[in-house]
């Protein structure tokens, strides 16, 4: 038997040995041409620009509506509620008395006035705030202390709280820190008989730890509260507020034509409407004294030349019941300002100087005055631009992200091309150059050999007849492609032409460009 | 009780057919029972050539002059096999059954891959060098179809002998469990390709099936499916010593789980770009969206479920002719296998006694998935029980590997007891 198990297990090393031949760690592998479309999509105007600055007209042409502001109500200059410390003390007048536990020294309510910079309030709700209590006792005794702000109500429930005070060591006072959040508090600042202005309704309680000891009491045994508001932001105010004047000058982002690096552009007509908001009840009287269009990229402005310049704008007081904010609209187009001069110098930011009178002509609402403090005074640009323009060497510039996985395929590309197929229904002609940026935002790389995207042809009339098709060719190789799955970013630089400047060309709705990327590519194919 | 052993290793062949049966099967007589071991594989096609085999199996570039090579010999039709088999056998003989004599049993364990395809011109093209060089051609890609299977097969089956003063019979049938390792089917009855000249679209009108065994198995050993399949081998040698040998081969099934992927594919599709709403943002998205997963879901209904798979069952027939006895043996035959994409095969070879103990079988034969092959192989009494079988039946392949499309090597070694 020994004899057949030595042949048997001989039989089968040598059939494993005959049948155990692997394969290679080299992969078997070939070259590929392929051709293949990848995407495609079709633009309009909508795609182009965001949805919300397009309107259409009734004739289909568009017309492009966007909205600045540039002036904002500062709420501090005309409602601030600095951080403010109010201290009180409580002590016998004169003798002394033996508390026993559980004996109260003081029961105290009383007014107490808060500082309001010249402003008579009579309701101060708060959006944000932190009250704080520093207590120092120089009782010998450990005391309860309660302390109630009535004229303080978060949803009908008045601010409280309480807490044991430590005792005095007859050296050092006993001392209580604590801090609470106020907001959603409403305080009536008419006090406790509803009779004044500025002023909160206190109520203090104090007495001897019943699980104390007793002990005597003298004038000398005072309890000090000081009762710290920090950080107060109001929702609502209400009262008079008093007359005050804000000026500012300051400048804003207009970011209209933020893409536009470059270029000369002719509107052939514009419409702009100041638009001055007053959501505060007071009455208010604003001067715009200058307002100018600033281009930082060509160092240049335009000051805007109009009757209303210098010119007191009265606005009247929002309606607290219902709620109903006062307006005043001032219409400029080319008859009456040089508005088209100012949209044309294509601005990125806007300066201006207003001053903003409140209250001018005292208290006439008899403290009636209120203010959301969400809803203030601004002043925007409301612009409309009929689409109708023409342009010279428009530049603009844009990044788009990208976000592609690194993966083993895109490896195998060898070398090929990638072409966009423009077919343009626009009657501008573009030129499209695809930069690659690096980490630091700097570009390393471009993509298109052809970049020009011819226009559409149009008739007599500069209306559109047919499309007209341009093939933008992006050559590949391996590090190209590397390259492109590598970046985070790309950034296109398109510079605009409008055929037969500079006669100006209507954009309509129906206008659109038909894209389609076709890759050609010699690939290396791995089956695994 | 007489060659039994012969019998055995026609059975256990799959693949090896029947020339290489044990011509020293009755110096052995004798002996009771009998182990052994066999391993063999076989590729061949009547277009790819062994240097593209080799570059695809072993690793490498497969250049243009490569594929050049193979277009050369490409038809529209073309065909592919391979086959690998292992494994080991244990036969006895058996005195008497119910007072019988002349029956015999064996047990084989082996281990089978077969591979096989039939493909276009248009199908290897377009695979090899992509689309580009045929853009504003139509082609057919369709009458594809490939199988892979790999399983275990344990196999038990007897044999009877019927001995007289003139003649000789021998019958016997072999049954066997099979375990399912690993298959795929598919089957593109019509798939018509065509690509714009600018690559402006891509269009193709396909209809076919595609069936997966689970993906999640697959290993040596692994149950994807289970079957049975029977061997059926009958053999007798006339007065004049000339024999007649038929035999069925693998003719059963194995059936895979439910969790099999079939796709079923019936789909006029044009693809002219991925529609894409928010060009400015380059992201994953955009490229997975035209991904091999998407395109298949375009194109095809999918799920999961059972299916069989009926095992290419191979028919051989030969005579063997006896023109001097001890030295010449010349045998003809005819193997056929269907559902193998497998043209019947005739062969024709020789069994030449250089000496009592060493044979010398030269070999030509014309069709399977191949055209004409020549071999060569030799047996041998090696003494103390050991018989070597080994050769090859497309010797050409390793003389002429760029210019044949067959190769192939078997090897058996038993030891008699």
């Amino acid at each position: 038997m020994m004899n057949i198990k030595r042949s048997v297990i001989f039989l089968l090393l040598l059939g494993s040995a005959f049948t155990s031949c692997k394969k290679n760690l080299d992969e078997a592998n070939w070259d590929v041409d392929g051709l293949t479309p990848i995407f495609k999509t079709s633009l309009d105007i909508n795609n182009l620009l965001a949805d919300s600055l397009i309107q259409k007209n009734a004739d289909n042409s568009l017309k492009l509506v966007y909205s600045n502001r540039f002036y904002n109500f500062n709420v501090d200059s005309l409602l601030d509620v600095p951080d403010t410390t109010v201290r009180s003390s409580f002590k016998i007048p004169f003798g002394s008395i033996n508390a026993t536990p559980g004996f109260q020294l003081f029961n105290s309510t009383s007014d107490t006035k808060y500082a309001a910079d010249g402003a008579a309030l009579n309701k101060l709700f708060i959006n944000s705030g932190t009250l704080t209590f520093l207590i120092k006792s120089k009782v010998e005794e450990k005391t309860d202390f309660t302390y109630s702000i009535p004229s303080a109500t978060k949803g009908g429930t008045a601010f409280t709280f309480s807490t044991t005070v430590p005792a005095s060591d007859g050296v050092n006072d006993g001392v209580y820190t604590g801090s609470f959040d106020i907001a959603g508090y409403d305080f009536d600042l008419t006090g406790q008989y509803h009779n004044t202005v500025n002023a909160f309704t206190t109520s203090v309680q104090v007495g001897i730890n019943p699980n104390g000891n007793a002990v005597t009491i003298t004038p000398a045994d005072s309890i000090e509260v000081f009762l710290t508001f920090s950080a107060v932001v109001p929702s609502y105010a209400k009262g008079y507020f008093g007359m005050q004047n804000s000026s500012v000058a300051s400048t804003s982002n207009f970011d209209l034509f933020n893409r536009i690096r470059a270029g000369a552009i002719g509107l052939e007509n514009t419409t702009v409407t100041l638009k001055l908001t007053n959501g505060i009840g007071v009455d208010a009287t604003a001067h715009i004294n200058s307002l100018t269009s600033f281009n930082t990229r060509t160092n240049t402005s335009v000051s805007l030349v109009n009757n209303i310049v210098g010119a007191p704008i009265n606005i009247n007081r929002a309606l607290e019941s219902p709620y109903t904010p006062s307006f005043y609209y001032n219409v400029m187009n080319s008859n009456n300002s040089n508005i088209k001069a100012l949209l044309e110098n294509l601005p990125d930011k806007m300066s201006y100087n207003i001053d903003v009178a409140i209250n001018p002509n005292g208290n006439i609402s008899n403290g009636n005055d209120f203010v959301f403090t969400d809803k203030l005074i601004d002043a925007s640009l409301d612009v409309e631009i009929p689409l109708s323009f023409f342009a010279t060497n428009l530049t603009l510039i844009d990044t788009v992200d990208v976000s592609l996985t690194e993966q083993t395929e895109h490896n195998r590309v060898n070398s090929g091309t990638l072409t966009l197929k423009v077919d343009n229904g626009f009657p501008l002609e573009a030129s499209i150059q695809l930069y690659l940026l690096n980490e630091n935002g700097n570009v390393y790389d471009s993509l298109l050999t052809s970049t020009l995207v011819e226009a559409a042809p149009v008739d007599g009339n500069l209306i559109v007849t047919s499309k007209k098709l341009s093939k933008l060719i992006i050559p590949l190789n391996k590090q190209k492609v590397d390259k492109v799955f590598a970046t985070k970013k790309i950034l296109v630089k398109t510079i605009f032409n409008t055929v037969s400047n500079p006669q100006y060309v209507k954009i309509y709705s129906d206008y659109t460009m038909d894209l389609k990327l076709i890759a050609n590519f010699n690939y290396n194919i791995q089956p695994k | 009780m007489k060659k039994i052993t012969f019998l055995f290793v026609l059975l256990a062949a799959n693949c090896v057919f029947a020339q290489e049966r044990s011509i020293f099967s009755q110096a052995h007589d004798s002996s009771h029972f009998s182990v052994g071991v066999f391993s063999n594989y076989a590729v061949n096609s009547n277009a790819l050539n062994n240097s593209f085999y080799k570059k695809i199996y072993l690793g490498g570039f497969i250049s243009n002059d490569d594929k050049a090579l193979v277009g050369k010999k490409l038809k529209n039709e073309n065909r592919f096999g391979v086959d690998v088999n292992s494994g080991i056998s244990f036969s006895q003989k058996i005195d008497t059954v119910l007072n019988q004599t002349g029956y015999g049993y064996f047990v084989s364990l082996r281990n089978c891959k077969h591979l096989d395809m039939s493909f276009s011109k248009d199908m290897f093209n377009v695979l090899m060098y992509g689309n580009e060089p045929f853009a504003g051609q139509s082609l057919n890609l369709g009458n594809f179809s490939a199988s892979y299977v790999a399983y275990q097969q344990v196999q038990w089956g007897f044999t009877k002998t019927i001995q007289s003063d003139s003649a000789f019979t021998q019958y016997g049938l072999g049954l066997s469990y099979l375990n399912g390792q690993k298959n795929f089917t598919t089957r593109i009855e019509k798939a018509d390709f065509f690509t714009e000249q600018n690559g402006d679209y891509l269009t193709l009108d396909i209809a076919g099936q595609f069936a997966q065994s689970d993906t999640t198995k697959g290993k040596f050993g692994s149950r994807s499916g289970s079957g049975f399949c029977a061997d059926f081998f009958y053999h007798t040698i006339f007065e004049n010593k000339s024999e007649l040998s038929v035999s069925i081969q693998n003719l059963g099934f194995i059936s895979f789980s439910e969790q099999s992927p079939v796709y079923l594919i019936d789909s006029n599709f044009t693809f002219d770009g991925l529609e894409v709403d928010k060009l400015l943002t380059l992201k994953d998205s955009v490229l997975l969206a035209i991904s091999k997963d998407t395109i298949v879901d375009n194109v095809s209904t999918h799920g999961s479920k059972g299916y069989s798979y009926t095992l290419p069952t191979t028919f051989t027939f030969n005579y063997t002719y006896i023109v001097k006895e001890n030295k010449l043996q010349l045998t003809a035959g005819l193997i056929t296998r269907i559902q193998a994409n497998f043209r019947p095969m005739v062969y024709l070879s020789a069994n030449y006694f250089i000496c009592s103990k060493f044979v010398l079988i030269p070999l030509l034969s014309y069709g399977g998935y191949g055209n004409l092959s020549s071999g060569l192989a030799f047996q041998t009494d090696m003494g103390k029980g050991f018989v070597l079988a080994a050769g090859s039946r497309n010797i050409e392949g390793y003389i002429a590997p760029k210019k044949s499309t067959g190769q192939g090597l078997y090897f058996s070694l038993k030891k008699y007891f």
